[in-house]
Order: C-alpha cells, then structure tokens, then sequence
C-alpha cells in the first residue's frame, strides 16, 4: 500500500519536472529556430512559481475553480495508466480506450471553466476547441483501431511486451500508416501550429485561457505539462516500442535505463512536433476540421483496413 | 485657358483635354491644369452634386479625401474633394466655398455618388463643423470624445492653450506673460 | 502551516525572471516593440512574453503618448490585470505632454491617473535604453521598491478623483453604453 502511494508520488514528480523541461524545450528550440537565444530551459517553472505567487485571485464562482481540478485530476489519472518501464502502477488495466479517452477530458474540463466566466473570447475559443476535438476523432479511432486488429488486445502492456519480441510498431506498413495519422493528431493535442486555434495568442486572445489568471493558470501550466509527458509517453509506448530493459541484474539500474530509452523516444517525438509548429502558420477551424477528415483519415484506415487483412 | 505650360508643353495636353471636355459640360465651372497629373475646379456650392455626378461618369471614380480649409478673413470654409481618375491616371481638387458660421456650414452629402465619402464627411463635421445634409450617420461616434464633441478643435479660431489649460490643468511650458513658448 | 513569506526571495526572483507584457502597445512606440521582440535584441531571454490576455500578465507597457479614449481603456485592462503588477513608460510623453504639450487630446501626466514604476526617456526610446529600463525594473522588482500596484491600492480616491475630473463621473457606465444605441439601429436595417 504504501509502496504504491510512493510510486504514485514518485511517476507525478517525474513527470511534473520533465514536463516542464519539455515546455522549455519547445520553447528554446522555436527561439533557435528564428536565430535567437531563447529562454532558459528552466523557464517554465518560473513562470509557474510566478502565476501561483500572484496575490489577487480572480474567481467566477465553482464551477470556473472545478473543471481547472477536474482537468488535472484527468491528467494524472491518464499518467498513472500508461505503462512507464517497470514502475506503472495500474497498467494492467490501462487499455487504449480508457487512455485515449482520459487523455481528451482536460480539454473538456478547461471548456467548461472557461464557458462560466462569461467571457466572450472564452466562449468563442471553447466552440472552436470542441470543434477541433470532433475533428480529430476519426482519424484517432482509425489509428487505434488499426493497433488493436494488429495485435488482437487492446492492453497497452500486451502491446508494449509484443514488441520487444517483434520490433517496433512502425516497422509495419499497416501500423507505419496508423502512426503517420497519430502523429497528425498530435499537433492538435498539444496545441501547436498548424491547429492551435484553440489557443490563438492575438486572434481570439488566447481563447479559453483568457480568463485564468493567478493560480488558476498556475495549475493549467502544471497540467499542460503532466499532459505533454503523458501524450509523448503515450506515442513511444505503442507506436516506438516502449522500454522493458531486463539487462541488469537491480530493478533500480532496470528502471532507470529504461526510464532514459523512453525519455529519448519522448524528445524525438516532441522534436518532431516542434519542427511541424514552428514551420506552419495557423489554420481556420473550417479548414483544419475539413483536413483531418480527408486525409489523416484516409491513411489511418487505410492502416486499419490493411492491419485487418 | 492653356495654363500650367512646363518644358515640352506637349505635356499637359491629355489634362487640358480632360479639363475642356468637363468644361464644356459644366459652364458653372472654372477648371484649369497645374500642372502633369494635376488639374483643378471651383464650383459654386449649390452645383457641387452635379458636377461630382459629371465627374464619376468621365472616369473620376475614386474620392481619396475631403479637405476643409478655414479661411477666417474671407469667412468661410473651403472644402477640397480630391478624386483621382484610375481610366486617365490624373488627380483632381474639386473646391467649393461654404459660409463659416455654424448654423450655416451646411452642404448636400454625395455619399450616394461616391460612398468612401460617408466617413470623410463625417471627419469633417467632427472637427471642422460642417453639416453634411442627408448622411444619417452624422451624429455617430468618430474620433472626439464626448468631451470634444461641440468644440470644433480644428477651426482657426479655437484657443488651444486655454483649452488645453482648463482640460489638463498642467501646461509646462507656456509662460502667460510672453507671447510665445518658453522651452 | 507554511509561512509563505519564507519563499519570499524566491518569488521575487521567479517574477523578475518571467515578467509578461500586456500586448498593449499603442501610440508611436509600438513600432519600436517588434525590434526588441525579435532576432536582434531578444528580449525573450529574460523571460519576457508578449501575452494578450490581461489576466496572466504583469507588466504594462505605456508606448508614447496618451490620449483620453486610449486612457479609459488603459485603466479598465489596468484594473483588469491581478497583483502584482508593474507599469512602464516609454518616452517623453507620457512623463510631460512630450512633443504634443499643447495638443488638446494628449495626456499631460500620467502618473496621475496610473501609477507609474520606471520611465525610460527619449522619444522614442532605442532598443538598448528600453534594455537599460527593463535592468532596472528587475532590480527594483528584486530589492521590493517595485510596488506601484500597493500605491494605486492605497491612494485610489485621489487616482479616482483624478480620472473622475477628467472623464467626468461614471465614465465606465456611459462608455460602455456609448455604441448602443447606434448598433441598435443598424440592426434594424440600413437608412
């Protein structure tokens, strides 16, 4: 039991700080890439340790307080599913499903909180959101459709043991395609360019953020990070091949390589983001909903057709 | 009437030619070129719907501004239209003269000749005085603040610095005795 | 439970390091906040980050003159913003009318109506002197002189009365109601 509790602190710690060196990371490569210098990696912290010193706090009443714990509350929920190494504490119950769905509800949580301040842009930026999470479903229900007839469970441990035998999930075509799709859907979950409308710094006023402010945006910084590391995680465990190292004889010395592979696999994949999002400009919802219905789509289930077979 | 001869006085024949076609339709009218590109009217107030409706009909279709001028000596208010002809590539100042008191400065609005004017008229009235009859925009929030909006800034005979003394109630650097600025 | 007035070093350090600007950048020198922004003198380095929301930032830049509508939406997005925040001024303008001393619709002073931290002269101010301001905003931050929204807390009657002599009372209510009627009638159809 309380080695549970311990493990459970333990997987948040991590995350929590890695998360926050992935927000520096992202931003200190977008700098480099207009030849600038950019923050310190660190920077993120900061600006969280500001937001959450800030002395007046702004509140519209509970449900704006609610759904800020009810997204982080999610977040951490979807954490504690993903395999991580060795040290996940529900894994055995983590099944696609319940990840990809724990994964999209702070988005939801973060809506309605906005939706109760009142706040036009709010408003606004919370339909455009919703929107963008309805485009994105299909070709993520294709993706993970695909995985599932692949490997005929729909366990993510099962699918990480089976590929330490049988190699990485993108070294077959079917999967390769599913991943291609997931990887799109991606940008959207982060809420990096092309499809931030969500978060249009300058055209709707940061969208549903704008009315947080103090603490509130404080623990949104938090959550935004726990989530960066679960979505990357998330993406190395089914499509990169997870980590289960067995080599060494201490389960501490286990733990921490394969705690390094994944921390690896998770920088390639936020690498891959960055340099998407820093290229693109920002889409409109009609069109970035009308994108990820052809062909982000077309590939995911030409995947799932083709893993099937 | 061939003023405005440069160097090569072949030059200007394309605007003498403009102006003695519109001439000829508008006897009201003076007209004469200033010179490459630039040719000039002056109408009398009650025609200048007539002749902004000559004028689109020859070519003249863009109104890039409406100038007012104040002339206090003569008492009234020069408006300028300035139009430019995209067909001939020449730039027009079409100038009438209205009396300067405020009740009086009331002029027709051609907004239905050229719409780009609406805002113009609107600018004039709220700096200069001027009623545009038949814009029911006119008393529309523009620039002025409520504060502003009776006071005409822009006319000759506004005190500034009073204003400005009275409003503020902090002017640095004007000295009441002298007449003119001490820095 | 926890005295936070222990971490006090490290919150003076954390908000002097992550300081973000309200996108508010009027008057002649919002042309000179692109420079600082970009490539050339980055001001990101320091943390700083442009955030359109007032709500998440702390400092306010005052870019040039003033004039009176403009004021009435500074002290709204001003008020808007949570504690602590910080205000600065560029140029001579907003410290003495600047070029425009005599204008009818230029704000003469303005630490009367805002309180004011650190006013940067020139008109407008290079990149390096905006730099020079910005060192000693920080410093000022890290030594706890920083405390113009205590002022603003302390004195409001006379920050009131201030902008009540300007505007005229219950500016706020007519403001808000001034396009209402005109947006009224444009709905109900055209002429």
């Amino acid at each position: 039991m309380i080695e549970i509790a311990l493990k459970a602190v333990l997987i948040l710690l991590y995350a929590t700080f890695v998360g926050f060196m992935f927000m520096g990371i992202i931003r200190i490569v977008t700098a480099r890439i207009h030849r600038r210098v950019g923050p310190p990696i660190y920077q993120p912290i900061l600006d969280t340790i500001k937001l959450l010193s800030k002395k007046s706090n702004i509140t519209h009443g509970l449900i704006y307080d609610f759904g800020i714990i009810y997204a982080l509350g999610a977040t951490i929920l979807a954490l504690m599913f993903i395999p991580l190494g060795s040290i996940s504490i529900l894994r055995a119950y983590g099944d696609l499903i319940l990840i990809t769905f724990l994964l999209e509800i702070p988005m939801l949580g973060i809506m309605f909180a906005a939706m109760s301040s009142g706040n036009p842009w709010a408003g606004l930026g919370s339909q455009r959101a919703l929107l963008t999470l309805l485009a994105i479903q299909v070709p993520l229900g294709f993706a993970i459709v695909a995985l599932a007839e692949f490997y005929g469970t729909f366990s993510t441990y099962q699918i990480v043991m089976a590929q330490q035998t049988a190699g990485w999930s993108i070294t077959y075509l079917p999967l390769l395609l599913a991943a291609v799709a997931y990887d799109l859907v991606l940008q959207a979950m982060f809420g990096k360019e092309p499809f931030d409308i969500m978060i249009a710094p300058g055209e709707i006023s940061l969208g549903p953020m704008v009315e947080f402010g103090g603490k509130h945006m404080g623990i949104l910084q938090i959550q935004h990070a726990i989530a960066l590391f679960a979505e990357t995680l998330f993406f190395s465990n089914i499509f990169l091949g997870g980590a289960v190292v067995t080599a060494f004889a201490s389960p501490i010395l286990n733990t921490l390589a394969s705690l390094g592979i994944l921390l690896i696999k998770q920088i390639a994949v936020l690498l891959i983001a960055i340099f998407i999002g820093a290229i693109f400009p920002r889409f409109t919802i009609d069109q970035a909903a009308r994108f990820y219905w052809k062909w982000p789509t077309i590939i995911a289930a030409t995947g799932a057709i083709l893993a099937a077979l | 009437m061939a003023d405005g001869e440069k160097e090569g006085g072949g030059m200007t024949m394309k605007e003498q030619a403009i102006v003695d076609r519109i001439l000829k339709k508008a006897p009201y009218a003076e007209g004469n070129v200033r010179r490459e590109r630039r040719i000039e009217f002056k109408v009398p107030m009650e025609r200048i719907r007539d002749f902004l409706t000559l004028l689109k009909e020859n070519g003249f279709e863009l109104m890039l501004q409406i100038t007012p001028v104040d002339w206090p000596k003569d008492e009234e208010i020069e408006l300028i239209y300035q139009i430019w002809s995209i067909t001939h590539g020449v730039h027009t100042m079409v100038r009438t003269r209205i009396p300067r008191d405020l009740e009086k400065a009331k002029i027709p609005t051609i907004k239905d000749i050229y719409p780009a004017a609406e805002t113009y008229e609107r600018d004039a009235h709220d700096f200069f005085g001027i009623y545009f009859e038949g814009n029911w925009k006119m008393e529309m929030p523009w620039i002025l603040d409520d504060t502003e909006q009776d006071v005409y800034p822009l006319r000759k005979d506004f005190d500034m610095l009073q204003y400005v003394k009275k409003k503020y109630k902090i002017l640095d650097r004007f000295d009441e005795n002298k007449d003119n600025y001490v820095i | 439970m926890v005295d936070w007035r222990l971490f006090e070093p490290l919150f003076e350090f954390a908000r002097k390091r992550s300081l973000w600007i309200v996108s508010f950048c009027t008057g002649c020198g919002g042309i000179e906040m692109p420079p600082l922004m970009t490539s050339r003198y980055d001001l990101e380095r320091f943390g700083m980050m442009p955030n359109p929301a007032p709500r998440m930032a702390d400092l306010f830049l005052i870019t040039g003159y003033v004039t009176p509508k403009t004021l009435k939406r500074i002290i709204i997005t001003y008020e808007l913003q949570p504690d602590p925040k910080y205000v600065m001024a560029h140029g001579s303008c907003p410290l003495n009318g600047g070029v425009y001393w005599d204008a009818y619709n230029a704000i003469k002073h303005i630490d009367k109506y805002i309180p004011v931290d650190v006013i940067i002269a020139g008109c407008m101010p290079r990149p390096e002197a905006v730099m020079d301001g910005i060192n000693k905003i920080m410093e000022m931050i890290e030594n706890g002189t920083a405390d113009s929204w205590k002022r603003y807390k302390e004195n409001y009657e006379w920050y009131k009365k201030n902008q009540d002599e300007l505007f005229g009372e219950g500016w706020r209510e007519r403001e808000a109601r001034r396009w209402i009627p005109w947006l009224m009638e444009r709905k109900k159809g055209e002429e």
